[in-house]
């Protein structure tokens, strides 16, 4: 967290009552019957009851496929970038086209992946651990956009209320940078930005480096066609061609 | 053939080793073996005819995996054989399958099935109309290795008769990937590694005249890009590499118990005479396979070991070990035989010596990264069905193989152009993911096991940086892929002749 003024502000409005529900400590887990949280979020300020008991479930494979669906429309990134493997258990060459079409029957066909390095897991804990309830909200919201027109669907969804939006941002920013900024703290600074753009723009958000797995799968330098320091999987001699946006396909 | 992972650091190691090549410290003196050219042929290969499930069957199922032979490409689903299994270890246990049949293939004698082989049955790897040794290929005295007979030392000639294993004792013969050091046995003997390819390859390295310096030069913008084996086409295997540890055996030690071959060692020429050449009995104790498919243009990296080369670290730990190993001991401390340690300098052998290392030093080397369950599961059903063979003695550690589906089937159009300077249209790591993310056989990476991002073995990781001589000629002056094999940077300069 950090301490720009009014933080909180928006966390005691409507759209900010599932931030307060994630941040209730031990009120919103999975494992607190409904009741016995409902009763103790009543004393403690306002709480989406309705959100408490809802999390998401890191042994379901529909979760992981919703939250590969979801990571790729909020970075840009392919699924199967993001998650090596993932596509349709029986494979085809008309699955590029199928994909871009899912539909909810077709949602039980999809795998969500196969590779060893499996960063999707842990990055699924983590905002599982850190925001359940409007990390459920916004596989929710994923399983409700599967039209031809998916990404555009899921991120006006997220937009559309605090808490997703703020952790649809720390998604993004956890897959580019391996690094987690708290949703508190990006809408913070970004009502800090508006109030005092240039004081903001020099204002330090915080962030923790989610682990070393993390740092090496970090996809902003992998866009940028370089690699973090002290990790390379770029063929030998890549240092002298120049940065061909052409050639790498990430979708 | 190299499994370790190398950093940028390697390239002067590299260098080295290819200006060692181009300086003639390789081909002391040459002589033409009393033979005729071998003309190699395309080994068949076909579909998998049954999923692992085959092995849990009947003795009709298991005597056609035992004769099926070569798999073209491999055959694999992430939905089973177990849908209790993630995709990963379904996948996983497929490629692993794969393996089994492929080294099966490879290790049946030249006429026959595996089950009536001995130990020293001549395996189809071993018959030079299948396979053909890299320095057979990477030659210095001729204008096309296609049309040449096999070259043999001359100090071998009196002992040379047509189809004897010759191994050249050149520094990659005894030191591991990137010089990490020799391997010594606990009777004091360098294990012995070479490296073979298949007729795919070798036709590739031919038509483009890949076994010169100057002719790979001379094509800045050819691709290298060897043949990639297809299911859908039964006379398309694809290209292989085999690399292959050997123990050296002594009189008293139980040959029964390994492959074995009757080879000929030449050794290192010093001073003015010519080098010896030793007459040996070898036995497998390592062997990679590595193969193009056209769903896996990464290769599929396959390892397999004898059983009794070393001990799992947790075995020593738990002193859970067999009485003697190939490349242990047992009976000492790890305060007096500290493992996984490479030799004291200097290396290379002593000629008085022959294949003894020049002190009583002898290796005591562990595996790291112990197998997975699922692959000794596969190993003791695999074995049980090879029982009465010597090939019971043999265990899968693992195959590496791409695990982006996607990326790793991605080529770019037959006419495009290369550009920018690189082989492939890929993402910037063309590696795809490769699964497992570290691989590694105790007598041919010995020195780089672990799983240190950048340092320990990873075969597609290290082989991806593998270059030609090629160099561009336009402004982008950039090193070619050579297709993930360091096979190219063997090839002998004609400024020799």
């Amino acid at each position: 967290m950090n301490d720009l003024p009014d933080q909180h502000d928006e966390l005691n409005s409507t759209k900010g009552v599932a931030e307060a529900t994630d941040r209730a400590e031990g009120f919103t887990r999975r494992t607190i019957i409904a009741g016995a949280a409902a009763t103790a979020a009543a004393s403690v300020g306002p709480i989406d009851i309705r959100a408490k008991a809802e999390s998401a479930d890191p042994r379901s494979r529909e979760q992981m496929v919703l939250f590969v669906l979801l990571s790729a429309a909020l970075t840009g990134i392919g699924e199967a970038k993001l998650a090596p493997g993932f596509g349709f258990k029986v494979r085809s060459p008309t699955d590029k086209e199928k994909l871009q079409n899912l539909n909810l029957s077709s949602l039980a066909d999809l795998i969500p992946g196969s590779d060893p390095v499996d960063i999707k897991k842990d990055y699924f804990n983590l905002v599982n651990e850190r925001r359940p309830a409007a990390f459920e909200r916004l596989l929710r919201v994923t399983r409700e956009s599967l039209n031809p027109d998916r990404a555009k669907s899921i991120i006006e969804a997220a937009q559309s209320d605090t808490a997703t939006k703020y952790l649809a941002r720390s998604i993004v920013l956890m897959w580019y940078l391996g690094a987690w900024y708290d949703p508190d703290d990006l809408m913070a600074h970004e009502k800090a930005s508006i109030r005092a753009p240039e004081e903001a723009s020099k204002a330090f958000v915080p962030f923790e480096v989610i682990s070393s797995k993390a740092y090496t799968q970090s996809w902003v330098l992998r866009v940028a066609q370089a690699h973090p320091m002290g990790f390379s999987e770029l063929q030998f001699g890549y240092w002298s061609r120049l940065p061909n946006p052409r050639e790498f396909d990430f979708s | 053939m190299r499994g370790v992972r190398c950093g940028r650091s390697f390239l002067p190691a590299l260098i080295c080793i290819v200006c060692a090549i181009a300086l003639g410290e390789i081909y002391p003196s040459l002589a033409q073996a009393p033979s005729t050219p071998t003309v190699m042929v395309t080994m068949p290969c076909g579909k998998n005819p049954a999923n692992p499930e085959a092995l849990n069957g009947d003795a009709a199922a298991k005597n056609a995996l035992l004769t099926f032979g070569l798999p073209c490409q491999e055959t694999v689903s992430p939905n089973g054989p177990n849908p209790n299994k993630t995709s990963l270890e379904n996948l996983q246990n497929g490629f692993d399958f794969y393996s089994w049949l492929t080294f099966i293939a490879l290790n049946s004698p030249q006429n026959g099935s595996i089950e009536l082989a001995n130990s020293a049955s001549p395996t189809k790897w071993e018959d030079s109309k299948n396979f053909i040794q890299l320095l057979d290929v990477m030659r210095p005295d001729v204008k096309d290795p296609s049309k040449e007979p096999k070259i043999i030392p001359p100090g071998c000639l009196r002992q040379y008769k047509d189809g004897t294993m010759v191994i050249k004792m050149i520094e990659e013969t005894f030191n591991e990937p990137f010089k990490t050091g020799p391997l010594i046995d606990q009777r004091q003997n360098y294990a012995l590694f070479d490296i073979l390819m298949n007729k795919q390859m070798f036709d590739f390295i031919v038509k483009h005249q890949l076994f010169s310096q100057e002719k790979q030069q001379a094509q800045p913008d050819l691709k290298i890009d060897f043949p990639a084996g297809q299911n859908a086409d039964p006379s398309e295997l694809g290209a292989v590499m085999l690399k292959v540890s050997w123990k050296i055996l002594e009189a008293d030690e139980d040959k029964a118990k390994f492959h074995t071959v009757d080879a000929l060692v030449s050794m290192p020429k010093h001073g003015s005479s010519e080098p010896p050449c030793l007459r040996k009995t070898l036995g497998l104790v390592g062997f990679h396979i590595v193969h193009k498919t056209m769903s896996r243009l990464q290769w599929i990296w396959t390892s397999f070991e004898h059983v009794d080369n070393v001990p799992e670290q947790r075995d020593v730990d738990a002193r859970n070990l067999k009485i003697s190993y190939n490349f242990f001991d047992p009976s000492c401390s790890a305060e007096k035989c500290p493992v996984n340690e490479v030799p004291p300098r200097p290396w290379d052998p002593v000629p008085a010596n022959e294949l003894k290392f020049r002190n009583s030093f002898n290796s005591q080397i562990t595996r790291v990264v112990p197998l997975t369950d699922d692959v000794k599961d596969m190993n003791k059903k695999f074995q049980a069905i090879l029982a009465g063979t010597v090939w019971k003695n043999y265990m899968l550690l693992s195959t590496q193989w791409p695990s982006d589906f996607f990326c790793a089937g991605k080529k770019n159009p037959p006419n495009d152009p290369l550009n920018p300077n690189t082989d492939f249209h890929k993402q910037p790591d063309m590696t795809c993911a490769p699964a497992p993310t570290y691989l590694a056989n105790s007598t041919l990476e010995t020195y780089s096991q672990g799983t240190v991002p950048l340092a320990s073995s990873s075969c597609m990781a290290c082989h991806g940086n593998a270059t030609s001589y090629q160099r561009r000629t336009d402004s982008n002056k950039v090193f070619n892929q050579s297709d993930f094999t360091f096979i190219l940077e063997k090839a002998v300069s004609e400024e020799r002749n």
